[in-house]
């Protein structure tokens, strides 16, 4: 809420530097400030009665990192690791505290550049998928992409 | 709680007004005072009181003429009254210097 | 720019010692004739002694050197520690705490009249040594002759001053100026200019501070009595009415402490008195450095002090260690170069012995926080008008010492709660049949991986249909709802519940057990609570004994693996084909004892089938044992724990994740959660069988 705000507004030609990923047959857009590292899939542990959008944990560098997967986040069918399966290691803010957590990306695509002024008004017909989920739409190489909003999504 | 505030009935103490209750008689006067333009504070109620009400009574009474708004505690109850002077505000005139008395009957 | 970190390291470490002396004074008061009390007593006193000379609290040195003087001859056997005695030693102890911590405000008229008294008692022992004291004592005499001529005639002026805090410890300042005002006509004038108004409020801490003008023909320590317990929260200045009038008079007080410090350590050398008094405290230094070769050899086997937080480094460090040498040890085991293995053995049992110096560096024992606690229930008795005993026992029990800091809170809230609302007042105990005393019992043992801390007390119990009627007030259960009476105390802990406006003045427990609650959960603990009307309540806390690294066993359950906190672990037994048949009944029979298992497969989701030969793990907190079922055991682990992140925090079986030899995460099972489960199933179980 506070983010559409903020970006709609004032900062309309801002350029966010992001990492481009893809869930599915969508394309994510990362804001790369918060993107820590980028790793290989590594084993994952299972986590018994987490909730379903982070059912693991994995270690990252010695640290027990939560391992989130968005794609339940957004009603995609889920599909086994392929060779450009990658964990995005990212941190964000949780209660105030900044937590590491790890996010499963079919592919990573690269670090680019995208403009608000290209942010799309109606998200795209047949979507059903939370409006607070998603900071905004815009378009990238005429694509459209998803600017998620991470700490709704992983609260 | 908030119609109860809006109305011209004075904030009511409650029974406790110890520390153990402090925080919530607080919060309560200090939601009062910035809801309304003058404070009438009824501590007909009070049977447990200590430094800490007090306290409390005096802030209200600073706050209040700090803002320019009127202040004034009516009807303290028996123990209200008692702990006041043994606090060290002898008199009516020593309480009254922080904050206006009323007596209802 | 290193000398305040000094007088910092002397600050810290007179507070401790000053805590042991509290406690072994205030055990003395129970069992006089314990040697090892009166040395503890004197060890403390001696390093107070030598640590303050060295550190430059001169008058420290010197009214200690003096308190000990008169305590050797309790340490030598030839006065015994009466319980006059042991007050006005309490007093001194106070008197030492001002002194360090506010030089400028405390007052060197209160020294004297405690030195004076203290040698009281020790004077009529030994007559012939009697005649030594008096010199080094003659300008105190003067000082205080001077003001109690002034007191008998007139009176005393008071100033009073409270640490902000001192309201929430259960001090009431009214309660002081009421015993004053029994000494005699009595004008106390509250000063009121540190009220901040309304929003820089804090309503629980004390902002008042009085002018009291006393007209009384009593002592000196007649006032200090009254203040005894509460001279280390404030600021108090006693000045004799007759003195403060005459304005000369005024440079009384400050001159007094210098004439204190230089005289102080003739009382071993009475000869030179005279010769010390003339010149004012910069020539004492000589004599406190003679203190300190003395405390070189008292020291030889006394701690070095390590700021908390290297502590914690350290722990990380080792922590970091345990995990690459578990990688280690993994990789050499494969490694067909018998050289490595032995250098991956080697490293792996240093790397232990690291790890377990480390902790036990870090474990202290939870008597340093009992002891506190004696002086609130003392006051809080006082206050309340409840004579209440406080038992302790388990002082010994080590625990880490981030939990000690955290539990000091908690406990400080039980104890409060368990003398405000768990013991009845007097007249309604002897009215019940029971002892006009109340006592709480405080007591720590360790159990298994955990440290049990429990407050109990002899007063009423719970109020249970009070508290019904509380949570069917504020929505929390629908009235007439049928529920046992453990699930209704249980609201005892609802965050707003006990502070609801109403329920302290009825009997209703728990200022702020929601608090307690809390803090005990973010150590991984957990708070039971069980009572029994008229006859008390206890609640007890169930603590982890370390936050860092513990002794685990590395289970298999499906393809995942876990780890169980080894000290919770009693036995490993075989599931027999027998006990397989019967798992309708979800009980084993352990050499005749029936206890419950889970099927950790079940709780853990596990989808994959089990092995033939299922192992069940007993472990056990307190006294309920129960079998968790896995598919194979695997060995002794060094686990570090990590915590799970706030992503995690709604699951409730594992109390944290550790890293294995391999790299990949393994969950702790919560050994404690595991435990209520199965009781829970049991439970069921045993209904179900009764309907």
């Amino acid at each position: 809420m506070t983010g559409q705000a903020e970006h709609a507004s004032a900062d309309h030609a801002r350029i966010l530097q992001v990492v481009m990923i893809g869930l599915g047959d969508e394309k994510f857009a990362l804001d790369a400030a918060i993107v820590r590292e980028i790793i290989d899939p590594v084993p994952v542990t299972k986590v018994a009665g987490a909730k379903p959008f982070v059912p693991s944990i994995i270690n990252v560098r010695g640290n027990i990192v939560p391992l989130a997967d968005l794609r339940l986040r957004f009603g995609m069918p889920l599909t086994d690791a392929s060779a450009d399966t990658r964990i995005v290691v990212i941190e964000i803010p949780i209660d105030d505290e900044p937590v590491l957590v790890g996010l499963i990306a079919d592919k990573v695509y690269e670090v680019t550049e995208i403009s608000h002024a290209d942010t799309q008004q109606t998200p795209r017909v047949g979507v059903n998928w939370k409006p607070e989920f998603i900071r905004f739409i815009t378009k990238w190489r005429d694509e459209f992409v998803i600017v998620p909003n991470m700490e709704r999504i992983l609260h | 709680m908030s119609e109860y505030l809006k109305s011209k009935e004075a904030v009511k103490l409650p029974a406790d007004c110890s520390i153990s209750a402090i925080r919530e008689v607080y919060e309560m006067i200090r939601t009062a005072l910035a809801q309304r333009g003058e404070l009438e504070i009824d501590g007909s109620c009070v049977d447990r009181a200590d430094v800490t009400s007090i306290q409390l009574l005096i802030s209200t009474a600073k706050t209040g003429r700090e803002r320019g708004q009127a202040v004034a505690l009516m009807a303290p109850s028996q123990v209200l009254r008692s702990v006041i002077r043994r606090a060290g505000f002898p008199g009516d005139a020593e309480a009254g210097h922080h904050f206006t008395t009323k007596d209802v009957g | 720019m290193s000398k305040p970190d000094w007088t910092q390291a002397f600050r810290l470490e007179a507070t401790e010692l000053l805590e042991t002396l509290e406690g072994a004074l205030l055990d003395l008061c129970e069992r006089p004739d314990d040697r090892d009390l009166v040395d503890s007593a004197f060890r403390a006193l001696h390093t107070i002694k030598g640590s303050g000379a060295m550190f430059g609290f001169e008058r420290v040195a010197a009214f200690t050197h003096e308190f000990e003087t008169a305590f050797d001859k309790v340490r030598k056997g030839e006065i015994s520690p009466t319980r006059e005695l042991i007050t006005v030693a309490l007093s001194a102890k106070d008197y030492i705490r001002s002194l360090i911590e506010s030089p400028d405000g405390t007052d060197a008229i209160i020294g004297d009249a405690i030195l004076d008294d203290l040698r009281k008692f020790v004077a009529p022992a030994e007559p012939h040594e009697a005649s030594a004291v008096p010199p080094p004592s003659a300008p105190p005499v003067a000082a205080a002759a001077a003001a109690e001529s002034g007191a008998a005639a007139v009176g005393w002026r008071l100033h009073l001053e409270f640490e902000s805090h001192i309201l929430r410890n259960g001090s009431n300042p009214l309660n002081f100026l009421d015993d004053l005002s029994k000494l005699g006509p009595c004008f106390a004038v509250a000063l009121t200019d540190e009220i901040p108004l309304l929003d820089a409020l804090d309503p629980e801490e004390c902002y008042l501070k009085w002018d009291v003008t006393l007209h009384s023909d009593c002592s000196r320590e007649v006032i200090d009595d009254i203040f005894m317990f509460v001279i280390d929260e404030m600021v108090l200045s006693v000045t004799p009415l007759a003195q403060s009038e005459l304005p000369a008079a005024d440079q009384h007080p400050t001159t007094a402490p210098d004439v204190n410090v230089s005289t102080a350590p003739a009382a071993t050398a009475p000869s030179r008195s005279p010769a010390s008094h003339s010149p004012p405290s910069i020539s004492s230094p000589s004599e406190p450095r003679r203190d300190e070769q003395k405390r070189g050899d008292d020291r030889a086997t006394a701690t070095v002090r390590v700021q908390a937080r290297r502590l914690d480094e350290m722990m990380d460090r080792v922590g970091e260690l345990v995990i690459a040498q578990a990688r280690l040890s993994q990789l050499a085991a494969t490694s067909s170069d018998p050289s490595v293995k032995l250098i991956a053995e080697e490293i792996e049992r240093l790397a232990g012995s690291l790890r377990d110096t480390t902790m036990g560096a870090r474990m202290v024992p939870i008597g340093s926080v009992f002891g506190r606690f004696r002086r609130l229930v003392h006051d809080l008795s006082l206050e309340l008008s409840k004579p209440v005993d406080l038992v302790t026992s388990g002082e010994d029990t080590e625990l880490d010492k981030t939990m000690i800091e955290c539990l000091a809170d908690p406990l400080v809230h039980l104890i409060r709660n368990a003398i405000d609302h768990g013991i009845e007042a007097t007249a309604a105990r002897v009215a019940a049949g029971k002892t006009e005393k109340g006592r709480i019992e405080l007591h720590a043992v360790h159990s298994g991986a955990q440290v049990l801390v429990t407050v109990r007390d002899n007063g009423a119990g719970l109020n249970t249909a009070r508290i019904r009627a509380k949570a069917e007030e504020q929505g929390l259960i629908a009235p007439g709802a049928e529920l046992p009476d453990a699930d209704i105390h249980q609201f005892m802990f609802h965050p707003g519940f006990s502070t609801a406006q109403t329920i302290s003045a009825l009997s209703g427990r728990g200022v702020g057990m929601d608090v307690v609650k809390r803090t005990i959960e973010t150590m991984r603990g957990s708070i039971d609570l069980s009572t029994r009307p008229g006859e008390g309540t206890t609640v007890t806390l169930r603590l982890p004994l370390t936050l860092a690294i513990i002794e685990g066993l590395l289970i298999r359950v499906g393809e995942a693996r876990y780890i169980i906190p080894l000290s919770a672990v009693e036995e490993c037994v075989e599931l027999t084909a027998e006990d397989q048949r019967a798992r309708g009944r979800h009980f084993l029979n352990i050499r005749g004892d029936l206890v419950p298992y889970l099927m950790l497969r079940d709780i853990l989701q596990s989808t994959v089938s089990p092995d033939t030969y299922q192992k069940t793990i007993i472990v056990s907190t307190g006294e309920t044992r129960v079998g968790l079922v896995a598919d194979q055991i695997i060995g002794n682990h060094q686990t570090v724990i990590k915590s799970l992140s706030k992503l995690h925090s709604d699951v409730t079986i594992f109390s944290g994740a550790t890293i294995l030899g391999d790299g990949t995460a393994a969950l702790i099972l919560d050994v404690a959660q595991l435990v209520g489960l199965a009781q829970a199933h049991a439970d069921k179980h045993h209904l179900n069988e009764a309907a």
